[in-house]
This record gives structure tokens, C-alpha cells and sequence, in this order.
């Protein structure tokens, strides 16, 4: 059987009309597409596509609408099986076949990447400041505030404190929740990272704030009117509170900018 | 060709992906894998690469206008995107071929320009007292 895999013959010898070799090598392919597209991979192989294609599309669960990375999973599907056809026709078995088109086709996360890229290119925005990024850390800054806010208010209800909170608490808030939302929104992570890393961001701040409060208090003088076990132990409440706030944040600023982000991406597509 | 000659090919390779799928587009409408296999063939399987990088290109030139696809189910097979020379799309091939064209005569001129200039010093022959001052 004709490869389409041969070597082509130099042009000089067999002068061919550009349509006529277009026709001819489409041919082949048409016909090399409509064999291998009945021989789907069998159920052994079919984990090892399936699970390549999501590998490839992990990256664009949030940059493309589901029907254009169905569309797209379809597509590439289709080429691999075709391709995988053509190394079955050289000879190759049916799995060593798969496993040298995917070979061919290129590493799934860096297609993936290529997809993200070109996909977020029409924003005009530079990748590592791109619209997720910056949804995730606006969502993330708000949620940050929003629930400063509430957490506030309850407290006052409830009799643990009597202000309402400082400009200085908003502005922290804001600042934080930002942080937070940047470094995790620029790789995408998930809910339960951002809960972890964010607890962590406003832990760490809280820690650092503390032994500020701490110095300043001991530069003041008014340190010794407290006793330093309670002191530390007041600290490790502070820091306690912060991180469990922190992931709250991390939650509803995932949340918020996953919804964010679908909202943009259907408006996109639409348009 | 060796591992640094391969790098060098592919990154040539990256930057011009797109002028080559409007160049095979520009014969026929055709899906994914036969821009693939077109690309292969008329190169005489010079320019290989990995041919998933065929679709970012593919949506960007989609993106701008230059190609437009179509779902064909007419075939006996499963559909197939079909992808199609847009009139704009044949207007950037022709500015990329001009521009592609013009880069390699730049890169020539250079090149022989440095061969041909060492080869008249080299019949000039320089003399042993003609020192930088």
C-alpha cells in the first residue's frame, strides 16, 4: 500500500500542477482519514488518547467555552487517529503507533500553553499579566474587603470589639487580597491551593505585623503592662484568625474569579 | 543535522508556521492533518515538526481573519474542521512572502558580501609592515 509517509519525489522529474498534487496528497488523506477514522483506537488505547487530550486541555479550562474545546479535543482526536493509522500502515503496532503520533504531535501541555497564548492574545495583554490574572487578583482583593467587612461587623454584634474597623484594615485587606489573587491567579490554581496559599499570605502578614505591634509596644514603653505569655499567646490568636481568614478569602476569590472568568469567556465567544 | 542545527530549524520553523499553512491554504481548503502532510510532502520531508503546533497557528490565523473552517460531515469518515483562505488571508500572504523573500535576500547580501570582502583582501594579500598604529 502507498505510505503517504514516502519520501516525495523531487518536483524536477515529475512536474506536478499545484492542484493536482494538493488533490492528489488530500486524496490520499481522505481516504487514509476515512479508514483510520473507522478504526477508532481500541478500548486499551483509548485511556492513553483520552487521557493525553486532557492534559492538553487542562490549561483552557478557563480560557475557552466548553463547546470550543470540545470542538477543538474533536479535531486534534481526529489527527491523531489518523496519524496513528499512517505509522499502523508503516508497520508499527497498534499502541506503538499511538504512542508515535502523540510523539509527532508534540507535548500535550505545550499545545495546551500555545492554546492559552493564542487564545489571550486578541486582549493585547502579556501572558503573566493577563485578564485571569488580573480578574483573579481584583476578585480576590474584593472578596478580601467584603469579608474584612463582615467579619468586622459580626465582631461588633457580638460584643468582641468595639470598632468598626479602621481605613488602614480596608486598605491592608485590599492589598493582601491582590497579593493573594496575583501570584495564584498567574498559575491558575485551584480552590483548595488558593484556600492553603492564601491562609498562608495573611498568616505570614499577620506574624510580621505582630512582631511590629510588638517592637513598636517595646520602644513605646507600654510593653510591661502586659504579661508576655499572654501577650504571645494573643499574637498566636491574631495569626490563628488571619490564615483561617486568609482561606476563606482564597475560596471566594476562586469562586468569584472562576465565575468571572466564564462570564468573560461566553462574552468573548459570543462576540 | 545535529541537536544545535535541529533547534535552530524549529525556532526558523515557529516563526513561520503561520505563512506556511496560508501558503498550502492557499491551493485548496484542507483540515488539520493534510496541512500537516502537504507541508511535509512539498518540503520533501525537510520541515518536520510537531504537528500539534499546526493549531495554535491555525486559531490565530482564524482569529485574524486570514482563514475561516467549517465542520465538513459530508465525508464517509467523522467531521473534520475544514479550513479556507479568507480574500484578507490571501493579502497577508502575499505581504509575508514579499516580507519572508526580502528577509532572505538581506541574509544573503550579507553573508556573500563577508565572503566575497575576505576573498578580495585575501587576493590583495596584506603586508607584513601595514601594523595598527
Amino acid at each position: 500500500m502507498h505510505s503517504q509517509f514516502e519520501p516525495l519525489e523531487p518536483t524536477d522529474s515529475q512536474p506536478l500542477q499545484r492542484h493536482d498534487e494538493i488533490a492528489r496528497t488530500t486524496g490520499e488523506m481522505v481516504t487514509s482519514a476515512g479508514t483510520s477514522s473507522d478504526q477508532e483506537p481500541t478500548s486499551v488505547l483509548e485511556p492513553l488518547l483520552e487521557h493525553y487530550l486532557d492534559r492538553l486541555c487542562v490549561p483552557l479550562e478557563n480560557e475557552m467555552s466548553l463547546q470550543a474545546r470540545l470542538e477543538m479535543r474533536a479535531e486534534i482526536r481526529g489527527h491523531l487517529i489518523s496519524l496513528a493509522a499512517a505509522f499502523e500502515e508503516l508497520g508499527s503496532a497498534p499502541a506503538v503507533a499511538l504512542y508515535e503520533a502523540l510523539q509527532q504531535f508534540g507535548a500535550a501541555e505545550t499545545i495546551g500553553a500555545s492554546f492559552m497564548k493564542q487564545h489571550r492574545a486578541p486582549l493585547g495583554l502579556e501572558p503573566t499579566i493577563s485578564l485571569h490574572l488580573l480578574t483573579g487578583a481584583v476578585a480576590t482583593g474584593l472578596a478580601s474587603i467584603g469579608l474584612n467587612r463582615i467579619a468586622n461587623e459580626a465582631m461588633v454584634a457580638l460584643g468582641m470589639q468595639i470598632s468598626h474597623g479602621e481605613p488602614f484594615d480596608l486598605v491592608l485587606a485590599l492589598a493582601l487580597g491582590m497579593t493573594a489573587g496575583g501570584l495564584l491567579w498567574r498559575r491558575r490554581k485551584s480552590t483548595l491551593d488558593a484556600a492553603l496559599s492564601t491562609g498562608g499570605l495573611y498568616a505570614a502578614a499577620a506574624a510580621v505585623l505582630s512582631v511590629a505591634v510588638v517592637t513598636m509596644m517595646a520602644y513605646t514603653h507600654s510593653f510591661g503592662v502586659y504579661q508576655p505569655q499572654k501577650l504571645a499567646l494573643t499574637y498566636a490568636e491574631v495569626v490563628g484568625i488571619y490564615s483561617l481568614f486568609g482561606a476563606v478569602t482564597g475560596v471566594c476569590g476562586s469562586l468569584i474569579t472562576r465565575g468571572l472568568r466564564r462570564l468573560l469567556t461566553r462574552t468573548n465567544v459570543s462576540a | 543535522m545535529d541537536d544545535g542545527e535541529m533547534k535552530e530549524e524549529r525556532e526558523l520553523l515557529k516563526g513561520n508556521t503561520p505563512t506556511l499553512i496560508l501558503s498550502v491554504l492557499q491551493d485548496a481548503p484542507l483540515h488539520g492533518y493534510a496541512i500537516a502532510r502537504v507541508i511535509e510532502r512539498r518540503s520533501g520531508n525537510a520541515l518536520r515538526f510537531k504537528e500539534g503546533t499546526l493549531y495554535p497557528a491555525l486559531q490565530g490565523l482564524e482569529r485574524d481573519g486570514f482563514i475561516q473552517s467549517a465542520w465538513d460531515t459530508s465525508s464517509a469518515g467523522p467531521a473534520r474542521k475544514v479550513y479556507t483562505l479568507t480574500e484578507t488571508g490571501g493579502t497577508e500572504l502575499t505581504r509575508r512572502t514579499r516580507s519572508w523573500q526580502s528577509f532572505v535576500s538581506a541574509i544573503n547580501t550579507v553573508i556573500n558580501s563577508t565572503v566575497g570582502d575576505l576573498k578580495v583582501e585575501d587576493a590583495k594579500g596584506r603586508k607584513p609592515d601595514a601594523q595598527p598604529i
